[in-house]
Protein backbone atom coordinates (compact mmCIF):
# COMPACT_ATOMS: atom_id res chain seq x y z
CA UNK A 1 0.00 0.00 0.00
CA UNK A 2 1.42 2.90 -1.31
CA UNK A 3 0.55 6.72 0.09
CA UNK A 4 0.21 9.81 -2.37
CA UNK A 5 2.12 11.96 0.26
CA UNK A 6 5.30 9.84 0.18
CA UNK A 7 5.74 9.58 -3.84
CA UNK A 8 3.88 12.78 -4.90
CA UNK A 9 4.02 15.55 -2.07
CA UNK A 10 3.54 18.15 -4.86
CA UNK A 11 -0.17 16.91 -5.67
CA UNK A 12 -3.31 18.95 -4.14
CA UNK A 13 -7.40 18.69 -4.05
CA UNK A 14 -8.78 16.62 -6.48
CA UNK A 15 -5.79 14.88 -8.45
CA UNK A 16 -4.11 13.92 -5.19
CA UNK A 17 -7.48 12.07 -4.10
CA UNK A 18 -7.67 10.70 -7.77
CA UNK A 19 -4.17 9.49 -7.69
CA UNK A 20 -4.23 8.54 -4.17
CA UNK A 21 -7.11 5.68 -5.25
CA UNK A 22 -4.82 4.68 -8.46
CA UNK A 23 -1.92 3.74 -6.13
CA UNK A 24 -3.62 2.70 -2.76
CA UNK A 25 -3.23 -1.14 -4.32
CA UNK A 26 0.33 -0.59 -5.62
CA UNK A 27 3.21 -2.05 -3.64
CA UNK A 28 6.51 -0.49 -3.52
CA UNK A 29 8.37 -1.04 -6.52
CA UNK A 30 5.02 -0.07 -8.90
CA UNK A 31 4.44 2.72 -6.90
CA UNK A 32 7.91 3.68 -7.77
CA UNK A 33 8.21 3.24 -11.21
CA UNK A 34 4.34 4.80 -11.15
CA UNK A 35 5.59 8.00 -9.92
CA UNK A 36 8.59 8.48 -12.06
CA UNK A 37 6.33 7.87 -14.98
CA UNK A 38 3.32 10.27 -13.97
CA UNK A 39 5.74 13.11 -12.92
CA UNK A 40 7.47 13.15 -16.27
CA UNK A 41 3.85 13.40 -18.23
CA UNK A 42 1.63 14.93 -16.17
CA UNK A 43 0.87 19.08 -16.68
CA UNK A 44 1.27 21.10 -13.95
CA UNK A 45 -2.01 23.46 -13.41
CA UNK A 46 -0.35 26.37 -12.56
CA UNK A 47 1.57 26.09 -15.95
CA UNK A 48 -2.00 25.98 -17.47
CA UNK A 49 -2.86 28.47 -15.61
CA UNK A 50 -0.47 31.07 -16.45
CA UNK A 51 -0.40 30.50 -20.46
CA UNK A 52 -4.15 30.95 -19.96
CA UNK A 53 -3.17 34.46 -18.47
CA UNK A 54 -1.33 34.87 -21.63
CA UNK A 55 -4.36 34.69 -24.04
CA UNK A 56 -5.61 38.39 -22.87
CA UNK A 57 -2.25 39.90 -23.98
CA UNK A 58 -2.45 38.38 -27.69
CA UNK A 59 -1.92 34.95 -28.27
CA UNK A 60 -4.46 32.94 -26.83
CA UNK A 61 -5.13 29.10 -26.76
CA UNK A 62 -1.46 27.68 -25.67
CA UNK A 63 -3.01 26.47 -22.67
CA UNK A 64 -4.97 23.92 -25.11
CA UNK A 65 -2.99 22.76 -27.06
CA UNK A 66 -0.82 21.88 -23.67
CA UNK A 67 -3.44 19.67 -22.67
CA UNK A 68 -4.07 18.03 -26.22
CA UNK A 69 -6.55 20.00 -27.35
CA UNK A 70 -5.74 20.92 -30.81
CA UNK A 71 -9.19 22.06 -32.31
CA UNK A 72 -9.62 24.21 -29.38
CA UNK A 73 -6.32 25.77 -29.50
CA UNK A 74 -6.45 26.75 -33.10
CA UNK A 75 -10.25 28.02 -32.75
CA UNK A 76 -9.28 30.05 -29.30
CA UNK A 77 -5.70 31.02 -31.63
CA UNK A 78 -7.92 32.39 -34.41
CA UNK A 79 -10.54 34.30 -32.36
CA UNK A 80 -8.37 35.58 -29.70
CA UNK A 81 -10.08 33.66 -27.15
CA UNK A 82 -13.73 33.63 -28.83
CA UNK A 83 -13.42 37.43 -27.64
CA UNK A 84 -12.06 36.93 -24.25
CA UNK A 85 -14.93 34.96 -23.18
CA UNK A 86 -13.29 31.19 -23.32
CA UNK A 87 -10.33 32.80 -21.91
CA UNK A 88 -12.21 33.67 -19.08
CA UNK A 89 -13.72 30.45 -19.02
CA UNK A 90 -10.67 28.60 -18.99
CA UNK A 91 -9.08 31.07 -16.13
CA UNK A 92 -11.47 30.18 -13.68
CA UNK A 93 -11.61 26.40 -14.98
CA UNK A 94 -7.86 25.77 -15.09
CA UNK A 95 -7.66 23.05 -12.87
CA UNK A 96 -9.87 21.01 -14.12
CA UNK A 97 -8.66 21.66 -17.58
CA UNK A 98 -5.58 19.95 -15.84
CA UNK A 99 -7.24 17.38 -14.11
CA UNK A 100 -9.35 16.26 -16.94
CA UNK A 101 -5.46 15.75 -19.14
CA UNK A 102 -3.87 14.31 -15.72
CA UNK A 103 -6.05 11.56 -15.66
CA UNK A 104 -5.73 10.17 -18.92
CA UNK A 105 -1.66 10.36 -17.82
CA UNK A 106 -2.52 8.14 -14.75
CA UNK A 107 -4.47 5.55 -16.89
CA UNK A 108 -1.95 5.67 -19.77
CA UNK A 109 1.14 5.31 -16.91
CA UNK A 110 -1.47 2.69 -14.89
CA UNK A 111 -1.21 0.49 -18.47
CA UNK A 112 2.61 1.37 -18.95
CA UNK A 113 4.02 -0.27 -15.87
CA UNK A 114 2.04 -3.38 -15.88
CA UNK B 1 -25.72 21.18 -1.17
CA UNK B 2 -21.99 22.45 -1.36
CA UNK B 3 -20.94 19.20 -2.64
CA UNK B 4 -23.60 19.34 -4.99
CA UNK B 5 -22.29 23.13 -6.20
CA UNK B 6 -18.90 21.64 -6.13
CA UNK B 7 -19.67 18.47 -8.39
CA UNK B 8 -21.38 20.57 -10.90
CA UNK B 9 -18.63 23.07 -10.91
CA UNK B 10 -15.96 20.74 -11.34
CA UNK B 11 -17.26 18.39 -14.26
CA UNK B 12 -19.94 20.88 -16.39
CA UNK B 13 -18.33 24.39 -15.87
CA UNK B 14 -17.70 24.85 -19.10
CA UNK B 15 -20.60 22.30 -20.71
CA UNK B 16 -22.43 25.14 -19.02
CA UNK B 17 -20.74 28.42 -20.13
CA UNK B 18 -20.57 27.48 -23.84
CA UNK B 19 -24.48 25.94 -24.03
CA UNK B 20 -25.18 29.29 -22.47
CA UNK B 21 -23.31 31.04 -25.12
CA UNK B 22 -24.20 29.18 -27.96
CA UNK B 23 -27.94 29.48 -27.26
CA UNK B 24 -27.92 32.93 -26.58
CA UNK B 25 -26.31 33.55 -29.97
CA UNK B 26 -28.78 31.36 -31.35
CA UNK B 27 -31.64 33.42 -30.00
CA UNK B 28 -29.71 36.77 -31.40
CA UNK B 29 -31.08 38.01 -34.77
CA UNK B 30 -27.60 38.61 -36.70
CA UNK B 31 -30.21 40.78 -39.16
CA UNK B 32 -31.06 43.55 -36.74
CA UNK B 33 -28.42 43.33 -33.96
CA UNK B 34 -25.86 45.46 -35.42
CA UNK B 35 -22.29 46.81 -33.65
CA UNK B 36 -20.86 44.47 -30.59
CA UNK B 37 -23.33 42.00 -30.35
CA UNK B 38 -22.21 39.65 -26.76
CA UNK B 39 -18.53 40.49 -27.70
CA UNK B 40 -16.82 41.93 -24.83
CA UNK B 41 -13.45 43.94 -26.18
CA UNK B 42 -16.24 45.82 -28.53
CA UNK B 43 -18.31 46.51 -25.24
CA UNK B 44 -15.80 48.17 -23.86
CA UNK B 45 -15.05 50.18 -26.39
CA UNK B 46 -12.12 48.93 -28.37
CA UNK B 47 -12.73 49.29 -32.56
CA UNK B 48 -11.32 45.96 -32.79
CA UNK B 49 -11.71 42.40 -32.20
CA UNK B 50 -9.66 39.60 -33.73
CA UNK B 51 -12.78 37.57 -33.60
CA UNK B 52 -14.55 40.15 -35.07
CA UNK B 53 -18.09 38.79 -36.54
CA UNK B 54 -17.99 35.54 -35.29
CA UNK B 55 -20.87 35.62 -32.96
CA UNK B 56 -22.96 36.95 -36.29
CA UNK B 57 -21.44 34.57 -37.62
CA UNK B 58 -22.60 31.29 -35.25
CA UNK B 59 -26.31 33.32 -35.16
CA UNK B 60 -26.65 33.46 -39.20
CA UNK B 61 -25.15 29.63 -39.35
CA UNK B 62 -27.74 28.56 -36.91
CA UNK B 63 -30.72 29.75 -39.37
CA UNK B 64 -29.08 28.11 -42.20
CA UNK B 65 -27.87 31.13 -43.71
CA UNK B 66 -24.35 29.52 -44.69
CA UNK B 67 -22.81 31.69 -47.13
CA UNK B 68 -23.99 35.05 -44.84
CA UNK B 69 -22.02 32.64 -42.17
CA UNK B 70 -19.02 32.63 -43.96
CA UNK B 71 -18.95 36.01 -45.04
CA UNK B 72 -19.78 37.29 -41.26
CA UNK B 73 -16.42 35.33 -39.95
CA UNK B 74 -14.96 32.30 -41.99
CA UNK B 75 -14.48 30.24 -38.81
CA UNK B 76 -18.21 30.43 -37.49
CA UNK B 77 -19.40 27.07 -38.81
CA UNK B 78 -16.40 25.65 -37.78
CA UNK B 79 -16.68 26.81 -34.14
CA UNK B 80 -19.88 25.59 -33.86
CA UNK B 81 -18.87 22.17 -34.80
CA UNK B 82 -15.40 22.80 -32.43
CA UNK B 83 -17.46 23.61 -29.42
CA UNK B 84 -20.48 21.42 -29.71
CA UNK B 85 -17.75 18.26 -29.94
CA UNK B 86 -16.19 19.16 -27.03
CA UNK B 87 -19.50 19.34 -25.18
CA UNK B 88 -20.33 16.04 -26.14
CA UNK B 89 -17.11 14.79 -25.33
CA UNK B 90 -17.05 15.95 -21.74
CA UNK B 91 -20.83 14.71 -21.09
CA UNK B 92 -19.38 11.59 -22.60
CA UNK B 93 -16.57 11.28 -20.39
CA UNK B 94 -18.21 12.25 -17.69
CA UNK B 95 -20.70 9.71 -17.72
CA UNK B 96 -18.20 6.79 -18.52
CA UNK B 97 -15.72 8.50 -15.13
CA UNK B 98 -18.83 8.57 -12.89
CA UNK B 99 -17.83 6.36 -9.81
CA UNK B 100 -15.12 4.89 -11.68
CA UNK B 101 -11.22 4.49 -10.36
CA UNK B 102 -9.72 3.84 -13.46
Amino acid sequence: MANVIDYLPELEGDEAAYISKVMESMDEKTADRFTRVYRARRKDPQTVLLTALVGFFGVAGIHRFIVGQLGMGLLYLFTAGLCFIGTIVDVINYKNLAFEYNREVARDAVSLIQ
Amino acid sequence: MRNIIKHLHKNYFEVAAFSIGLILLAFMDPNTTTGPGLCLLENLGFQYCPGDGLGHSISFFFRGEFSNALQSNILGPFAVFIIGGRIIYIVYKNSLNHNKIL
